[in-house]
């Protein structure tokens, strides 16, 4: 703003005057002007007052002492804050500084900030854990409590190596010598054996075994049972020595601690004869193509010799089916001790053949029995009260390690091992989150949310 | 301790020494730094970026006015955060204008409350104003009308000339006055726009 009558006097003229900043001339040019000029003087006077205003604005307050330390000095880097983001300066100034006392508002208030930290995304794949872990463990629940108690398994585990199952299997030659039952007997042991049965263990047990079974043809002698010393493992004396002295279609009671009983029928006992067997229900050859270890020449039932140091050194597997044993496992020469499961032979169970516990937590203890694997089923356990004609035959099982195989009658409803998995999987991924989760909200301050 | 002794014992590695001069001027350097910035985080964080930087540059301090180069050293930190902020261009709740019935760090308790209410709601409106202008006019305007730099000592800080000065001078009080004449109520009658 100029005034008319002192166009060379201006605001910035003005302005110098209020300073002490314009030279005498000019400084005579402006007090005669502002006499003259009311316009020219209300500007010089609004001027001087708008100066006196913020001459007379109070001091500020620090908000704090700016002294600086030794550690600010030496090390400390030369930040450069950001104005557009002094919530995030404040978050960083926040986590360099010591953690204080727990904030107050008692246990629901840090529940709540619990799971309020963090971004979206770690919220929802923890809720998603929780989530998995909740339908797991309480399907895995629900189903195995629905499961039949004598309900059939199917094992077949990888090749565990020198490691014979406690299993005792004895092999019956029939009175032809064309005829051989491979009978399967597990373990008389209790159903809830531990799954924790160690190697060694197995191994001492092995050694108090003494089971020799003779793969013989007809002329063989009854093969010879010695019953296991140990108490819970001990398979009846006079169970194996009647059961070695049957014929093919005596009836056999095993029971044990298992309280079944096994029937040999010598035409359900052929060995390689009974997947194509009239009396085998259809499926079965689909499901368990005959691969007979054991040529009928060699007696037709896979019969391990035991305590003999021609055969084989690797015990490969126990299966055990409802109805039919597979895979020939015998025992190192330097132990008397052997799982022998005729690959070819079926022997129908007039009863319900239960693979008990024992057996399937042995498996699982063994390392490398990997695939171990079990079936329950409940088809099977009523199929196998029937006689022959449910006769199944078991697939040999590969000389790499054993596989499974279920029978036609049985359906997979569950799988104890994989819920186990998928149980500890949930687990672990729950424990993943809330850990990531509980770590974000110590790490970061409530105020800076 | 005077400030030369002060700065002869902070360059022989002294904290303490430098601290006693932080003392001195760390009211003024941040007033300047809140003129500047207009945000008390902000300029907190470039005072004490600032003596850090006096610290280190301090066996560059070729003598003269110490006040001016520390001075110097806050604006033109405050400037850098100033062009971090137009580059970043994002907007903060916390920059947010907010309507100040009063400004707690501008409260004079020797005044009467009728008086008081009165006279922080003009220096409300004067720091408002303030706000208003660009930040090379209000630099110059708070080191000039109320740090009361000389015209030389501000062209010194600013590294700008003379006239230069004089004129960022002119312009923000002019601005200033204007601003403040849109609330007449709050100024004496003789500020009043003359209609003469």
């Amino acid at each position: 703003m100029t005034s008319s009558r002192y166009p060379q006097i201006t605001d910035e003229l003005l302005s110098a005057y209020i300073d002490n900043q314009v030279t005498d001339d000019e400084k005579a040019l402006i007090e005669a002007a502002v006499i003259e000029d009311p316009m020219l003087a209300w500007q010089l006077e609004s001027l001087r007052y708008t100066v006196d205003l913020l001459h007379t604005l109070p001091q500020l307050a620090l908000p704090r002492s700016f002294v600086l330390s030794d550690a600010q000095l030496l090390d400390g880097a030369v930040s450069m804050p950001a104005l557009a983001e002094p919530a995030r300066m404040r978050a960083a100034t926040a986590r360099r500084a010591p953690r204080s006392a727990p904030e107050p508002g008692g246990f629901w208030v840090g529940w709540r900030n619990f799971w309020q930290v963090g971004n979206l995304f770690l919220r929802n794949a923890a809720a998603a854990s929780l989530a998995i872990f909740l339908v797991v463990s309480v399907g895995g629940a629900v189903l195995q409590s629905q499961l039949p108690t004598s309900a059939q398994v199917a094992i077949v585990s990888e090749a565990s190596e020198s490691v014979p199952q406690p299993t005792i299997a004895t092999a019956a030659p029939t009175a032809s010598g064309a005829q051989a039952v491979a009978l399967v007997q597990t373990t008389t042991t209790q159903a809830t054996s531990n799954a924790e049965t160690s190697r060694e263990e197995a191994v001492t047990l092995e050694k108090q075994v003494e089971l020799q079974v003779s793969a013989v043809d007809g002329s063989a002698p009854p093969t010879e049972v010695t019953p296991l010393s140990s108490a819970n493992r001990t398979l009846p004396a006079d169970s194996v020595q009647a059961l070695a002295q049957a014929g093919p279609a005596a009836a056999t009671d095993l029971a044990g601690g298992q309280g079944g009983s096994v029937t040999m029928p010598s035409d359900a006992a052929r060995g390689g004869e009974l997947a194509d067997s009239p009396g085998s229900q259809p499926g079965n050859q689909d499901l368990a193509p005959p691969e007979p270890r054991a040529q009928p020449s060699q007696a037709a039932i896979a019969a391990a010799s035991v305590g003999s140091a021609d055969s084989f050194s690797t015990a490969r597997s126990a299966v055990v089916t409802n109805l039919v044993a597979t895979e020939s496992v015998t025992a190192a020469d330097t132990i008397s001790t052997t799982v022998v499961i005729s690959s070819s032979t079926a022997v129908s169970l007039t009863e319900s053949s239960i693979v008990s516990a024992p057996v399937m937590s042995s498996l699982a203890s063994e390392t490398d029995a990997v695939s171990a694997t079990l079936f329950y089923s409940a088809p099977i356990a009523e199929a196998a009260i029937q006689p022959t004609s449910n006769a199944t035959a078991v697939p040999t099982n590969e000389s790499n390690g054993a596989r499974y195989q279920p029978s036609v009658d049985s359906n997979v409803v569950s799988n104890p091992l994989s819920l186990l998995r998928n149980f500890q999987f949930a687990s672990a991924l729950a424990a993943l989150f809330l850990g990531v989760l509980w770590w974000r909200s110590r790490s970061t301050s409530p105020a800076t949310r | 301790m005077d400030e030369q002794t002060a700065i002869s014992r902070a360059l022989q590695g002294e904290t303490n020494a430098f601290n006693h001069l932080v003392l001195t001027y760390q009211n003024l350097a941040y007033s300047v730094a809140y003129r500047v910035l207009q945000n008390e985080n902000a300029a907190a964080d470039a005072v004490q970026e600032s003596f850090i930087k006096a610290y280190r540059a301090l066996p560059s301090f070729s003598g003269g006015s110490f006040k001016s180069w520390l001075t110097r050293i806050v604006v033109n930190t405050c400037y850098d955060m100033l062009r971090v902020q137009q580059r970043r261009a994002t907007d903060s709740l916390d920059e947010l204008p907010v309507e100040h019935e009063y400004i707690p760090a501008l409260v004079d308790h020797t005044e009467g409350p009728e008086a008081h209410a009165e006279r922080m709601e003009l220096n409300g409106w004067i720091e408002q104003g303030l706000r208003a202008l660009p930040a090379d006019q209000r630099t110059v305007l708070a080191l000039c009308d109320i740090h009361g730099y000389a015209y030389e000592e501000i062209a010194e800080v600013t590294g700008l000339p003379m006239g230069t000065v004089k004129s960022r001078i002119s312009r923000a009080r002019t601005r200033l006055r204007d601003y403040l004449l849109q609330k007449p109520e709050l100024l004496p009658s003789t500020f009043r726009p003359y209609n003469g």
